[in-house]
């Protein structure tokens, strides 16, 4: 692997200087990372079957390199390495993305390569989002791997529109199970308002079509997304405990308001709702299951250990927003900054129905011009039938300095 | 003599229209010809943006600014490192920031601080005065061979975002030396001075701002334009929020 890294820049700078083309600006930034996890005693047991380990340490070096090969065509890189120290000792790299584009015409705009295609106007929740991997709502600046597309966005003076196909996989699904994505999404401007449309397709996996606003009210910013999803694969987590039928249309939807208080104070309130979700009885359920398969890994119970714990990775990797296991999940958000150098961020996740609490607040510190010191931490509070209650861990507190360049 | 007499001719119609008090043309034909001396139809230009508010470290900013037609310009923070990439879009009355790790336009509203300096959004998308303001003439004196001018600009609509403006320029440039914003009740909330007047993209342009906020006393934001180039036409995709990302 590290191999590998060493031959594609080796292979990118000869390029560059073979081509006498403009050397790219490049913005380095090195980040070490250091977080304890933990869990409260006395709550579920079956938590135990994704208890991670207690102490997670790393760095990771971003590099994002942006150039010029002529007026029309561009390229952007974004390698990512990491050196995990605890609880393995591992080096891994990952190309968050690294595409280029052509100005075909001076309103339209081809990208081919490794992307990032975010969509959709929510804060902490973006349900018109199906082509990218869903960012972590406590967290949603944290960097996401991008994915392999050809784009062409297209800018009429009425509205523009983005083509995209992708031989991505589906969320969660195999790398053998590869097939073609295809999105859609028209734009347009209203006054102070963003309208988006929006439709993706994946022929055996889902469809969504959707639509979102975001629209300057004077205040703040009022915003929202619909989005109807159908789900042809049927592996959605509800149909492991029911009947129903699968290959069916459910919505998902998010609404919120955004206010900046002062120059230095704003916040967001946010309400998201999923068809998806499970109703109180089908969460039982999933407790009941989730409780029995941990027997059964125990050997209190007999039945298949490999498959008990496989099952529930691969059904949590399905979810999205924290678990992603509800219906109902309100966001707030506050952000204040202080003498310019210490940034105050917290956020806050409630299940509407049982009250689980999910809590990340984080101060980071801009010690001198180029280096910040970050103090986080994740809170949960959940009462014993909550969807907090299967949280492999209930108190995070992490560390961190980032070093900009 | 040329500059002269054109100043007599100015003076002439301010008395003629001050003595009829109706709106008065040639302040708005002033204010027309401000709204064109700051910046090139189509320009791309270097500027240092730096705050200072009491109590408070610096702020220090680099932006590569895209500007074209009177309200639409897409800038990008070049320094300081931690917010490189950074971009906002300003586009009518629209304004986005995009952030390379969020990698989608986030709206913004007119109303807040612009980057956490003295200058709101709104001063900083409002590039056309004409279009918000009807001016009238306050009084006028000789400098030289020069008219200097102080006229009031009062908002043609209630959403404007300051009441009253107060513009002190000179005829032959049109480029404002100050302007004091007033809010509703009649209390001064800002004051712009222009000056370092340079040959900047061809003429004779301000090349230092200093916007000092009444508000917070010792608070204001120095803007220097360090390079400022008149540009061909530029593409409608610069503009688009959902194309920044490029």
């Amino acid at each position: 692997m590290m191999r590998f890294a060493f031959l594609f820049f080796c292979s990118f700078v000869l390029t560059v200087s073979a081509l006498g083309l403009e050397p790219p600006e490049t913005t380095w930034r090195l980040e070490s990372d250091v977080y304890l996890s933990g869990k409260d005693g006395g709550r579920l047991s079956t938590t135990a079957l994704f208890r991670p380990p207690e102490l997670f340490a790393y760095q990771e070096l971003r590099l994002r390199i942006e150039g010029k090969a002529s007026k029309r065509v561009g390229y952007h890189i974004e390698p990512r390495f990491r050196l995990d120290v605890a609880p393995a000792d591992t080096f891994s790299w990952v190309l968050d993305q690294g595409y280029a584009y052509a100005n075909l015409t001076p309103t339209t705009t081809l990208f081919v390569g490794k992307q990032r295609i975010r969509w959709g106007t929510g804060l902490t929740w973006t349900p018109t989002d199906r082509l990218q991997s869903a960012p972590d709502p406590l967290d949603p600046t944290r960097y996401l791997e991008g994915i392999e597309a050809l784009r062409l966005e297209q800018s009429w003076p009425i509205f523009s529109a983005s083509f995209v196909v992708s031989p991505q996989s589906g969320l969660g699904a195999q790398p053998s199970a590869r097939q073609l994505r295809f999105g859609a999404r028209l734009y347009k401007l209203i006054g102070t308002a963003d309208v988006y449309l929006g439709a993706t397709h994946q022929s055996r996996d889902e469809t969504s079509i959707g639509f979102a606003w975001s629209w300057d009210v004077g205040p703040g910013v009022f915003y929202g997304e619909a989005v109807g999803l159908r789900d042809r694969a049927g592996e959605a987590l509800r149909f492991h405990f029911t009947d129903e039928e699968t290959d069916i249309w459910k919505g998902r939807g998010v609404v919120g308001f955004s206010r900046q208080f002062r120059w230095n104070l704003g916040g967001s309130i946010e309400v998201f709702g999923d068809e998806w979700g499970l109703e109180d009885e089908l969460f039982r359920r999933f407790r009941e299951r989730l409780d029995r398969d941990l027997r059964v890994v125990k050997g209190e119970l007999p039945g298949d250990i490999v498959a008990a714990a496989l099952d529930y990775n691969e059904l949590l990797s399905k979810a999205t927003p924290v678990l992603g296991l509800r219906r109902f999940y309100g966001a707030v958000s506050v952000n204040y900054l202080w003498a310019n150098r210490l940034q105050c961020d917290a956020v806050t996740i409630v299940v509407l129905e049982d009250g689980t609490a999910y809590f990340y607040p984080r101060l980071s510190y801009v010690a001198i011009e180029n280096l910040d010191i970050m103090l986080g931490a994740l809170l949960v509070a959940a009462n014993d039938t909550g969807e907090g209650v299967i949280l492999p861990v209930h108190r995070t507190l992490e560390f961190r300095f980032v070093v900009h360049f | 003599m040329r500059t002269v007499f054109s100043s007599l001719i100015i003076l002439f119609l301010v008395h003629a229209n001050l003595a009829v008090g109706a709106k008065d043309p040639v302040a708005q034909s002033l204010l027309e010809r401000m709204d064109n001396a700051l910046f090139p139809q189509t320009y791309e230009m270097t500027m240092s943006m730096i705050t200072h508010k009491p109590g408070l470290d610096d702020l220090n900013y680099l932006y590569e600014i895209v500007g074209q037609g009177e309200d639409r310009s897409l800038m990008t923070v070049t320094e300081p490192a931690r917010e490189r990439g950074k971009k906002i879009l300003l586009s009518g009355e629209n304004l986005w920031l995009y952030v390379p790790d969020v990698s989608r336009p986030i709206r913004l509203t007119r109303k807040q601080s612009f980057m956490g300096t003295t200058f709101s959004n709104e001063d900083v998308m409002n590039s056309t005065m004409a279009d918000d303001y009807d001016a009238e003439i306050q009084s006028r004196e000789m400098r030289g061979h020069e008219v200097y001018f102080r006229a009031i600009l009062t908002a043609k609509r209630p959403d404007v975002a300051y009441a009253r403006l107060e513009v002190g320029l000179d005829s032959t440039s049109c480029i404002p030396d100050t302007i004091v914003y007033y809010g509703l009740s009649g209390k001064a909330l800002k004051r712009l001075t222009l000056s370092e007047l340079r040959e900047l993209a061809g003429r004779m342009r301000p090349a230092h701002m200093k916007m000092e906020d009444f508000i917070q006393e010792g608070a204001y934001t120095e803007v220097e334009i360090l390079r400022l180039k008149e540009r061909g036409e530029l593409p409608e995709s610069l503009f688009d929020p959902t194309q920044l990302g490029k």
